[in-house]
């Protein structure tokens, strides 16, 4: 038993695998997603059952389906200060209103950035670069080593329950993109 | 900028600094003043985006601009727009050249 990833080729994948091999923190198991359309399909709903793990690190997006929350324990980096900031490309929305990142580690659930949270890290500095393809990545990666070492010095992961019903945001507009990235780099 | 409205999504538009913003203040001011008349479609859509601009101001709720910024770029994808969709872009921008200040973001 341990924790294992399911796996949809992406930047983020490739730098959460790299953290964990680098850091000594190697994932138990890893499937391989790369033919499956959404976290919904059937071969990851087979694999998962297949080899059992106390934890399942998600590297996608979208919606799980409560047949697979029913057999194991998803965890999200979401790139946002939950309840306060769920849904979509909410680093964004946090540049602008508060100049700072965060990222939350929460359990799934059916409902949208819902579930308890693990732990919360903000990010003061923002590192240069590109926002989507190198930053948000990178943010998260590093919450998840964090999560992951606590997992290895206290042997479970606790969830708190969110309270509060917050904010949910929808993809932003190029303008507003623009605005927080200028005002990031300033 | 009008492109993101039916063919890229928004997730993908790519950051292209200054430009992009002095773009997007060209295009809508050519649309403000190419506007002309009434229709009853669009200009029902004006005044939803307006109360959403207006909400906006009063809040400073996020959600509410990135709502109406897209509002109003479907409304820019109409060959010919109403006077009323040119009252709700004047608007919009008279609040991102507030939100550019307030960053004191230099865009020009």
């Amino acid at each position: 038993m341990g924790i294992g990833v399911i796996d949809f080729p992406s930047i983020r994948s490739s730098m959460y695998l790299e953290m964990m091999y680098k850091e000594n923190l190697k994932p138990s198991y890893i499937v391989d997603a790369k033919y499956c359309n959404s976290i919904n399909d059937s071969f990851i709903f087979e694999e998962v059952k297949k080899h059992s793990q106390d934890y399942w690190i998600y590297t996608g997006g979208g919606i799980v389906k409560d047949r697979l929350l029913k057999e194991i324990k998803l965890i999200h980096m979401h790139p946002g200060f939950v309840p306060y900031y769920k849904g979509s490309t909410c680093f964004y929305y946090s540049l602008l209103n508060t100049n700072t990142i965060t990222v939350s580690a929460l359990f799934m659930t059916g409902k949208l950035d819902s579930g308890d949270v693990i732990l919360q890290k903000t990010y003061k500095t923002i590192p240069e670069g590109d926002i989507d393809n190198f930053v948000d990545p990178y943010l998260r990666t590093q919450t998840l080593k964090e999560v992951l070492l606590k997992y290895k010095k206290e042997g479970e992961l606790k969830g708190k329950k969110q309270t509060e019903e917050g904010e949910t945001y929808f993809v932003i507009h190029p303008v507003l993109k623009h605005i927080a990235i200028l005002k990031a780099r300033q | 900028m009008y492109e993101y409205v039916n063919n890229i999504s928004y997730s993908y538009a790519p950051f292209r600094g200054k430009d992009f913003l002095k773009d997007y203040f060209k295009l809508r001011e050519h649309k403000i003043k190419t506007s002309k008349g009434k229709n009853e479609k669009l200009d029902e859509q004006a005044i939803n985006i307006m109360k959403l601009l207006f909400m906006y101001e009063k809040t400073k709720k996020l959600r509410l601009l990135n709502t109406a910024l897209k509002m109003n770029d479907k409304i820019c994808s109409n060959k010919r727009i109403t006077n009323a969709c040119a009252d709700t872009l004047e608007y919009e921008i008279k609040i991102i050249r507030e939100l550019l200040n307030r960053e004191g973001i230099d865009w020009e």
